[in-house]
């Protein structure tokens, strides 16, 4: 099993090497002068051409992406914001919590949602029940979250008054955002579980317990639902990637003070270091995420585990 | 003589499959009930993009301050926006934008990172494994966040964020035609026309691509929808395709600002987006189970 994981954290460093070196070619053929923003419209050529020398803007293209190498991979250092001022690094930290609790929130909100729909619908496949639980998940997928989050707040905030519209700090805050992330996700593991549910309750294993007496509930569960986790729990790991993704428009609608708020107002403000630390940051927590997957499917499926033993 | 009854033998095979396979994956199709539905919105959906000038009476950029803010009525079906343009004719002619930027994104996902896969696939070796590991980079970027990053490096517009779009979703279309194709590469069918003699290209022509179209239909109906969602959300967030263009996802972020006192403003295009992505979606699911039964999810 160390084996394994060890092997999976290798595979991970030339793919992170990847990231980093496309997500710096990106910002540096970025056009537009980060100096005028940094100083503003008002500063003469002298003081920019200084502050350009001083961050090494001068400096040519593998000159820079080493010493962004370098002050990453040794100091932890993303750079200063060119708008506020603070390191990035300090910016992405604060930003993180926020983030972190909606997207777990928001994936165990879509893996229980996802797998009762979907085992209800492959528990009774081509019934009206399978196909009102099916068009509910195509209708999650469907849904733009943007607008399923307008909704969702005009309804629980406006309306009923339950819950806060926006901002973040209590768990009231976290619960429209996750279930507006987590939606989308919800409806393709629903998808997910029911075609490999389907796959396996006609197997022989389910018939011979069946016949041996067993109750349904455990048959389905305990020898159709564990057969068919292994791909269920791949797409919920690739789904995580969709949730941060998805959170850049969800915390936008929610004013939610996260990671992905922090990108659009970067984007739009210009402040492209915190952009591009912003992305680095995310594509490592999904590469993480990923992994652990990788060592849950090991965990689930005997034959991966024996592979490496 | 051999070249001839070569040539026979595939004018048969031709015909065969025309006369089999055409209306086998019609009647497949149609025994499905959802997909049929969501066939007839697409053709409706793509009738009035068509004919928006005919269906409508408004004008979808034309400011009109003294009809502003109305509600949904006989004369403004969807209500009118804060800057009195008709909701509906928006609409309307917002298919237009969205199912161009959902064809061109796709179209510029499949053109890259088709072939990247279909080399990766067919040559394999050292240049599949180059082209792979590039896609695994791509994909641990989480595909919006990639697209929002490259239209902040490449500036907004519509060019620019239907690139960005086109690139991001590259890698599922690079992993779909090179699985096909290195599924196709080893059946017994491109054995025997490489035993018989055949040339690559004729190989390529008349084995793998037509044995590859099925996966590759499904994967662009899905796309497309995928791709409309995506347009959508970059021009909300502000970085897709600039106002007055009629797009969905930016008159959603317009009507935002009215969500307590107007919630038509953003009901309507909402709802003209998920009524398209999930038409697609429906048609994609029927055209995968008619193609090929075998294939899942």
């Amino acid at each position: 099993m160390l084996k394994f994981i060890a092997k999976r954290l290798l595979m991970m460093i030339p793919v992170m090497a990847g990231v980093i070196v496309i997500v710096f070619s990106m910002m540096y053929i970025t056009p537009g002068d980060p100096t005028m923003i940094i100083l503003g419209e008002t500063s003469t050529e002298e003081e920019r051409e200084a502050l350009r020398e001083d961050l090494g803007l001068n400096d040519g293209y593998f000159k820079r992406l080493g010493d962004f190498c370098y002050n990453l991979i040794f100091k932890l250092d993303l750079g200063d914001s060119y708008v506020t001022g603070q390191p990035v690094m300090d910016t992405i930290k604060a930003r993180l919590p926020a983030t972190a609790t909606m997207a777990v929130v928001s994936v165990a909100f879509a893996v229980i949602l996802g797998m009762i729909l979907g085992i209800v619908s492959a528990v009774k496949p081509y019934t009206l029940l399978d196909n009102v639980s099916m068009t509910l998940a195509l209708v999650g997928v469907s849904m733009p979250n943007f607008w399923q989050g307008l909704l969702l707040m005009l309804l629980f905030s406006v309306k009923l008054g339950w819950l806060p519209a926006t901002g973040y700090g209590t768990w009231k805050h976290i619960i429209l955002p996750a279930i507006t992330v987590g939606t989308s996700s919800a409806g393709i593991i629903a998808r997910m579980t029911r075609s490999s549910m389907l796959e396996v309750i006609n197997a022989d294993y389910i018939n011979t317990a069946r016949a041996k007496g067993q109750k349904e509930i455990i048959v389905v569960i305990r020898h159709g639902l564990r057969n068919a986790l292994i791909p269920v729990i791949t797409t919920a790991g690739l789904q995580f990637g969709a949730m941060l993704g998805g959170a850049v428009l969800t915390e936008t609608v929610f004013a939610m003070p996260g990671l992905g708020k922090l990108m659009v107002d970067s984007v739009s403000g210009r402040d492209y270091t915190v952009v591009q630390g912003g992305v680095l940051v995310i594509a490592i927590m999904f590469s993480l995420v990923n992994l652990l997957v990788d060592i849950l499917y090991a965990y689930a499926d005997p034959r991966v585990r024996s592979s490496y033993s | 003589m051999q070249e001839q009854v070569k040539q026979v033998a595939a004018q048969e095979t031709v015909i065969y499959k025309k006369r089999r396979q055409l209306p086998d994956i019609w009647h497949r199709f149609c025994k499905n009930k959802r997909a049929v539905c969501g066939l007839v919105i697409m053709i409706l959906i793509v009738l009035a993009g068509i004919f928006a000038p005919v269906i409508c009476q408004y004008d979808p950029i034309q400011q009109n301050l003294r009809e502003a803010y109305q509600t949904p009525s006989l004369a403004h079906w969807f209500g009118t926006d804060s800057i009195g343009r008709d909701l509906f004719t928006r609409v309307v002619y917002g298919i237009r934008t969205s199912l161009l930027c959902g064809i061109i994104a796709v179209t510029i996902s499949l053109v890259i990172g088709g072939t990247l896969g279909a080399i990766a696939g067919y040559y394999g070796g050292k240049v599949d494994n180059v082209i792979m590991r590039f896609m695994d980079i791509l994909l641990a970027i989480p595909s919006l966040l990639l697209a929002i990053s490259m239209v902040a490096a490449l500036g907004g517009g519509m060019i620019n964020m239907l690139f960005a779009i086109g690139f991001s979703s590259m890698p599922t279309y690079c992993r779909t035609l090179r699985g096909e194709i290195l599924k196709i590469r080893k059946t017994d069918f491109v054995e025997a026309a490489k035993a018989a003699g055949a040339k690559d290209s004729w190989i390529i022509i008349k084995h793998i691509i037509p044995n590859c179209l099925a996966p590759i239909i499904v994967r662009v109906t899905m796309g497309v929808a995928s791709a409309i969602l995506f347009c959508a959300s970059l021009s909300f967030i502000g970085l897709g395709i600039a106002p007055p263009t009629p797009e969905w996802g930016q008159m959603l972020s317009f009507g935002r600002d009215f969500i307590r006192t107007y919630p038509h403003m953003s009901t309507f295009p909402g709802l003209a987006i998920m009524v398209t992505v999930f038409s697609l979606n429906m048609m994609g699911d029927g055209l995968r189970d008619a193609l090929d039964p075998k294939m899942k999810t």
